[in-house]
């Protein structure tokens, strides 16, 4: 699941002070969602007649079809959209037979976050991660926590100008060693994504993609040489979840992961665990199981705590008992690295030697307090422990 | 003036509260009284008004004037009233307020006209509700102003794009219907009633926009319920008991319609329709506006909706809804 945005920012805030509270956020606690831009959409643009705040751009991964249609082959829904028309995710609009992303630079939350927050475990620990999202989703997750800005129109969100160059220095400025893409779904701010992890790299930063991996293939080939590392939420293990919590498919996501793992790119999966929903031993082992067998028992798997939220308020937060034994049966399948998480001080928080059980980073929440690891070995008795380390 | 509870009011009527005029939104029995016979004499019913003469040029704006004429004459039909006038004394009270919502995604060629929106707020403060009570809107204003309405007001009545409205103008809370996870315009929920202003049109997905998919433009995510063709969406939407229980009337512009290339404006396929539909039956409405566009389809060679594979299959499942029933014969005025 991607990390929670944190609360919204007052909307007198400029983009002066949006930039500059970023930058000295320190551990992410300021909160960034601005008023647009004052330096809004060009002439080009306003052709176009969309929203004056947004600045659309030509959307990649699609193709024109019949009657001024496009289809859109960004994600498997594969929209076809009449003219005036949005996709799903509503960020994506077609005008005349064009097809514009309309959140290109159109930064909606903003936040310094530790990078364990996202979560990766394995990547850079105790760093930074300058993190940034637009609105809107592919999915509809009625437990999205991110809700109110994955399940809004750009337009009806604060926003401000951040294009990727921009981005890039507000990240070298706050003393980030990464720049995340996350909080609501970057497959469907995919152009923005795709332009400042460039721009992130020539900088010197990872970027990493927090996602639910709802995406097609090609556009996985253009992105993946640009990214340091992927998180993937994989939600459940059963069509039946992902069509009624969800509104979207399991075997894409599946896809997606065999892909990102097949370029060799740094892989970990979260699994949010609903009571009732998600949480059955069965589930959890035939989950663990597809995971070791497809992608290696070497990809981290995170099974993080629910809390109620936005449209599963029913449901009771996820009892700390039913991590601990789906976490048990996680580690019998074989994975070598499962965790806990969203239960802060848990001892299933810290990453431990897969062969002798020391504890090699010991953590509370997203705060590292201890890492023993020694070149990306245990220190005690040498395994190599699999991760981005420096 | 003064402004009375909308409570009180519905006890001085002797109170049939709201939804008592199942697919009729909230129709007070005293506005039914007032109108002409009961809340349900109207379920079923879109009255149509032509006018040659509503364009004086083809290609000129349509005439206030005679909008207003039009309204009027179908009032007369729909309620048994003198005019809209009386009509709208029964549907509404003073001290409510009102709002309008229109349609003005397709840009200015094929979006509610801000002349009929004059008409029908001229005669919302004839029969009493003060033109500060009354507001119109639709999601962006720049959408509005794009069809001509001028930028704040509109004849004495707040104009207004949701957008505009301080931090982001839809209610925080999530409201469920069907399968409909939602937030709702406050433009909608400041209201005491509601008059629907829509266009007639085709919808490359739904087969047919009208009053019902009019309601895309009071939520804040309908980017999410456009597959199936927009089916049973467009119910769960206007299922809302915010939505359902506020609208009292339907004015559907067909100055100009348009039977293809929908929801965009396609000059091929539009045409000076010269006309309205009056209702207070959503279904009604939009079932005569189907009728009317399927006719232009044929007169053009095109297939019907249901060969193009695209039938409007909201409507079914909105009299399903208990939403309002069937147009069987549209009445011409």
């Amino acid at each position: 699941m991607s990390d929670g945005g944190g609360p919204r920012a007052p909307l007198s805030a400029s983009r002066r002070s949006f930039l500059v509270g970023a930058a000295v956020a320190g551990c992410g606690l300021w909160a960034a969602s601005a008023r647009a831009a004052e330096d809004v959409a060009g002439a080009g643009a306003l052709e176009l007649a969309v929203h004056p705040s947004l600045e659309p751009v030509e959307a990649r991964h699609y193709e024109k079809i019949e009657g001024d249609r496009v289809r859109c082959k960004l994600c498997p829904r594969k929209c076809e959209v009449g003219d005036v028309e949005r996709g799903y995710c509503g960020v994506r609009e077609n005008r005349g037979g064009t097809y514009y992303t309309l959140v290109h630079s159109a930064a909606c939350a903003v936040h310094n976050d530790p990078i364990e927050k996202k979560p990766l475990f394995h990547v850079l620990p105790g760093s930074l991660a300058f993190s940034v999202a637009t609105a809107g989703c592919n999915m509809a997750c009625r437990f999205c926590q991110n809700w109110q800005i994955s399940q809004a129109r750009p337009e009806n969100v604060p926003h401000a100008r951040l294009p990727p160059a921009e981005l890039a220095a507000a990240a070298r400025a706050a003393g980030a060693r990464a720049v995340a893409f996350t909080y609501a779904e970057p497959v469907v701010f995919y152009e923005y994504v795709l332009d400042s992890a460039r721009a992130a790299r020539e900088a010197g930063l990872v970027p990493v993609m927090v996602t639910n991996g709802y995406m097609q293939k090609e556009p996985w080939d253009e992105i993946l040489p640009h990214l340091g590392a992927v998180k993937i939420d994989l939600k459940a293990f059963g069509e039946p979840f992902y069509r009624e919590v969800c509104d979207g498919e399991l075997r894409p996501v599946l896809d997606s992961l065999r892909h990102v793992k097949a370029a060799g790119k740094w892989l970990e999966i979260v699994t949010l665990v609903l009571p009732t929903r998600n949480d059955s031993a069965r589930e959890i082992r035939a989950l663990a199981r597809w995971i070791r067998t497809n992608l290696g028992r070497d990809v981290p798997l995170h099974l993080t705590r629910f809390t109620p939220m936005y449209r599963m308020r029913n449901l009771p937060p996820t009892p700390v008992e039913t991590l601990e034994r789906l976490h048990g049966v996680a580690r019998a399948e074989g994975l070598r690295f499962v965790y806990a998480g969203n239960i802060p001080g848990h001892d299933l928080e810290n990453t431990r030697c897969p062969r002798c059980e020391s504890v090699l980073i010991r953590r509370t929440g997203f705060l590292v307090r201890e890492n023993r690891l020694r070149d990306g070995r245990c220190p005690d008795c040498r395994e190599a422990i699999p991760g981005v380390w420096a | 003036m003064v402004k009375i509870d909308r409570r009180e009011f519905l006890r001085r009527a002797a109170g049939v509260g709201l939804g008592a005029a199942a697919g009729l939104g909230g129709l007070p029995r005293l506005a039914a009284a007032a109108a002409g016979g009961r809340p349900q004499d109207r379920r079923g019913r879109a009255v149509r008004c032509v006018r040659p003469d509503l364009f004086p040029e083809p290609t000129a704006a349509p005439s206030e004037r005679v909008y207003g004429e039009m309204l009027d004459a179908a009032c007369r039909r729909l309620f048994g009233a003198a005019d809209a006038t009386e009509a709208f004394r029964g549907l509404f009270a003073p001290g409510e307020n009102v709002a309008i919502k229109v349609n003005t995604i397709a840009g200015p060629r094929l979006s509610t006209r801000p002349e009929l929106v004059r008409a029908i707020v001229a005669r919302l403060v004839a029969a009493g509700v003060p033109a500060g009570n009354v507001a119109v809107f639709d999601r962006y204003a720049y959408e509005l102003a794009r069809a001509g309405f001028a930028a704040g007001r509109c004849a004495g009545a707040t104009l207004r794009g949701t957008d505009e409205i301080e931090g982001g103008g839809y209610e925080e809370e999530i409201v469920s219907s069907g399968r409909v996870g939602t937030n709702l315009s406050r433009m909608l929920t400041s209201c005491d009633a509601l008059i629907n202003v829509p266009i007639m049109k085709d919808h490359e997905l739904s087969g047919v926009s009208g009053a019902l998919k009019n309601h895309y433009g009071s939520i804040s995510n309908p980017n999410k319920y456009h597959a199936d063709g927009c089916n049973p969406f467009v119910a769960d939407v206007n299922a809302i008991p915010a939505i359902r229980d506020r609208q009292r009337l339907v004015v559907l512009d067909g100055g100009v319609a348009q039977c293809e290339g929908g929801p965009g404006f396609k000059a091929r396929w539009a045409w000076n329709h010269a006309g309205i539909l009056v209702g207070t039956d959503p279904v009604a409405v939009d079932t005569a506006a189907e009728r009317i566009i399927a006719a232009r389809r044929a007169s053009k060679g095109l297939p019907t909706l249901a060969e193009a594979d695209r039938p409007a299959r909201i409507l079914a499942t909105a009299a399903a809804r208990g939403l309002g029933a069937r147009c069987r014969e549209i009445e011409d005025v």
